[in-house]
């Protein structure tokens, strides 16, 4: 693996960062009072700057830089402003559409290359998300189509999408007609079809309204919304276990990378200024040695989200390596702002100063993407197989089998 | 008519402000220590470029950017082309070292004869690190073409003309110029817009052209060292010291002396 980024990469970080300076950075006073204005403008400012791109090939009207250039992008966006990267949902857009192809694609591709049109996965439901077999939610065979039921929670910026991928049951996963993850099937759900609504934005850690609740009261979606059409029919854990993990769990390392990434310039930036005893604090070997663990950690996050998104990019299948990456940079991030608030003393808890954000906006992610338990399960899936090689670095999932087994 | 223009900007590399904090001169030379703070592209020329595309966007043509300076200078041509110009060109060469205004004028406007078939030359009125503002005018007369400065804004170019405002004092006064002309711009004009996405490709794909002083038609005795009338004798930090000073008493008391030592010190008129 070449151990730097490609020129291309390089530049998409300064045009990221340069994005932040002029949009996100001077409008933070803003941002801390939850101001709605400001996220309402942003929701369509990032996709239509074609932030969303960099995953989209370039003969479909992308860059086709990669992966690594997304989580460099979205990673760049959260240390201006831990949990403003609305990118991640026009990604999720093209993914969805890009899988489904057909009569979903011709739908929305042409709004997602334009920046108009965003989508998220909507699988949690009330009762849990991890625990897929246990979903609730049901999906009713009629004549030409299917009606749905139940409701899903927890979905970041749900209001702000114009469809979902939503995971129903379509059988009984105890019938032998349709076994455990046979029993489950993917549908895009436009969020104008009758009996779909938002139904509460939920108050969080990270800031007010961050989370959404779908309802699903009788929703009918046409045949050609199936993901994977007649053949999609309980395959619908395949589709959306990608999507989670090439879309959810590396910009979840994104946005974590972020977190990390901001801590630190912050922290130093503020242990270079701040005198203590007639001397910057960067001096005292307490706060270097702070200083020095966050570095670490940045670099340690970065490097694993960066293989796991250059796997991808190469068309490799990296499902441990992203649970791999996720596990950590989510701890880094915890870690890095709370050393942020320390450096800060007093002010790292105040509202006016970044490092409160930092450190508030982290456990946000520690569910999206897979919790730190679920990844461990693939993880030791993966290192425990019988032909894994202890002696190699971790390989793909899809040689380790388990989800990587699961077609379209 | 709207005719398609040929456009090219003189963009000069000067330090990131983002790392001012580390910038020093060296007590000798009188130049800046620059050694490891990155260049950007001088934010007023960042307005020139923004101009110039607007215009390429509106009326066609063609967007060249030039500039002088060491080998490294290509990075802020690179970004140049990450904005969307389409074509850039570095003067880079020992000769045309140690240039004050006129002599870096003379080079750039040798490049500019050299990229020919130009209608308009844009450039920022005054650059971040030195903002002596000559240049543009400079420019122009080496090309023999008129100039305008402090243009804030273009309200119209039509069959080879075109109307400026010019940003005076108290004001601004309303120009009308042929083409070829120089406009050096202000912050006014406009706001430059961030790079597309697809400008990591364009930036990265895309090759500055680079001459030399043998590759373009000029007066040696005109460029670098040996063409620049004007040097810095000195150089100097001003450091501003603070004086601490307590006044106390009751809150009457201490503004009827604030009071009288402003008066002292000439801050105040005598009462």
């Amino acid at each position: 693996m070449p151990f730097e980024l490609t020129p291309a990469e390089e530049m998409s970080r300064k045009i990221a960062r340069e994005y932040c300076e002029k949009y996100i950075i001077p409008r933070r006073k803003e941002l801390m009072t939850d101001d709605r204005e400001m996220w309402d403008e942003e929701a369509r400012r990032q996709t239509r700057a074609g932030l969303h791109l960099h995953i989209v090939p370039r003969e479909e009207g992308g860059t086709g830089i990669g992966y690594v250039a997304s989580c460099i992008t979205i990673e760049e966006l959260c240390a201006a402003w831990p949990d403003l990267a609305f990118a991640i949902y026009g990604e999720f857009a093209y993914y969805f559409a890009k899988r489904c192809g057909g009569a979903v694609a011709e739908k929305y591709m042409p709004g997602i290359i334009k920046g108009d049109i965003l989508a998220t996965p909507a699988i949690t439901e009330p009762s849990g998300g991890s625990d897929m077999l246990g979903l609730q939610g049901t999906a009713k065979k009629v004549d030409g189509g299917w009606v749905l039921n139940g409701r899903k929670c927890f979905q970041s910026e749900g209001h702000y999408c114009d469809f979902v991928m939503a995971l129903f049951k379509t059988g009984d996963p105890n019938d032998p007609k349709t076994p455990g993850a046979r029993s489950l099937t993917a549908f895009i759900v436009d969020r104008e079809f009758d009996g779909f609504r938002v139904s509460r934005l939920e108050n969080t850690l990270g800031r007010k309204g961050d989370l959404t609740e779908f309802v699903f009261d009788n929703v009918f979606v046409p045949d050609n919304f199936v993901v994977g059409e007649e053949r999609g029919i309980g395959r619908g854990l395949g589709p959306v276990f990608s999507a989670v993990g090439d879309i959810g769990r590396m910009t979840i390392c994104g946005m974590l990378n972020g977190i990390t990434l901001g801590s630190y310039r912050t922290a130093v930036r503020y242990a270079r200024e701040r005198k203590l005893y007639g001397r910057p604090i960067s001096e005292l070997q307490m706060i270097q040695a702070r200083i020095a663990q966050m570095t670490v950690d940045l670099e340690a996050s970065r490097a694993l989200t960066y293989r796991a998104a250059w796997l991808r990019t190469k068309g490799i299948r990296a499902d441990a390596e992203q649970a791999t990456a996720k596990n950590y940079a989510e701890k880094a991030a915890v870690r890095c702002a709370e050393h942020c608030v320390k450096i800060h003393g007093g002010y790292g808890v105040v509202e006016d100063y970044m490092p409160h954000h930092y450190y508030r906006h982290a456990p946000m992610r520690f569910g999206a993407g897979g919790t730190e338990e679920s990844l461990s399960i693939m993880i030791a899936n993966a290192a425990l197989r019988d032909d894994a090689n202890p002696d190699l670095s971790s390989k793909s999932m899809e040689q380790a089998g388990w989800w990587g087994q699961l077609d379209w | 008519m709207m005719e398609p223009l040929n456009i090219v900007v003189c963009i000069k590399p000067v330090p990131d402000s983002r790392y001012w904090d580390r910038l020093s001169l060296d007590p000798n030379t009188k130049v800046l220590r620059r050694e490891g703070i990155p260049i950007v592209i001088s934010p007023l020329d960042r307005n020139a470029i923004e101009e110039a595309l607007r215009i390429r966007e509106a009326m066609g043509g063609k967007v060249t950017v030039i500039s002088m300076g060491p080998p490294n200078t290509v990075e802020i041509l690179a970004w140049a082309y990450a904005l969307g110009v389409d074509d850039a060109v570095l003067l880079t060469d020992r000769a045309f070292a140690g240039a004050d205004t006129l002599a870096t004028a003379s080079a750039l406007a040798s490049g500019i004869r050299k990229i020919g078939d130009y209608d308009l030359v844009l450039l920022g009125n005054e650059s971040l690190d030195g903002s002596t503002g000559q240049v543009g005018p400079q420019v122009a007369e080496f090309l023999g073409i008129p100039h305008v400065t402090g243009v804030e804004k273009i309200d119209f170019i039509v069959d080879g003309r075109l109307r400026v405002r010019s940003k005076i004092e108290f004001g601004y006064m309303v120009i009308e110029t042929g083409l070829p002309v120089t406009l050096a711009v202000t912050r006014e004009i406009n706001d430059p817009r961030v790079p597309p996405v697809f400008g990591a490709l364009w930036a990265t794909e895309k090759e500055a052209k680079q001459w030399t002083a043998d590759d373009v038609d000029v007066d040696r005795a005109t460029i670098g060292l040996d063409g620049s009338p004007t040097y810095v004798p000195e150089v100097a930090n001003i450091e501003v010291q603070r004086r601490g000073e307590v006044l106390e008493g009751e809150p009457a008391e201490i503004a009827r002396q604030l009071l009288e030592k402003l008066r002292a010190d000439g801050v105040l008129p005598d009462a």
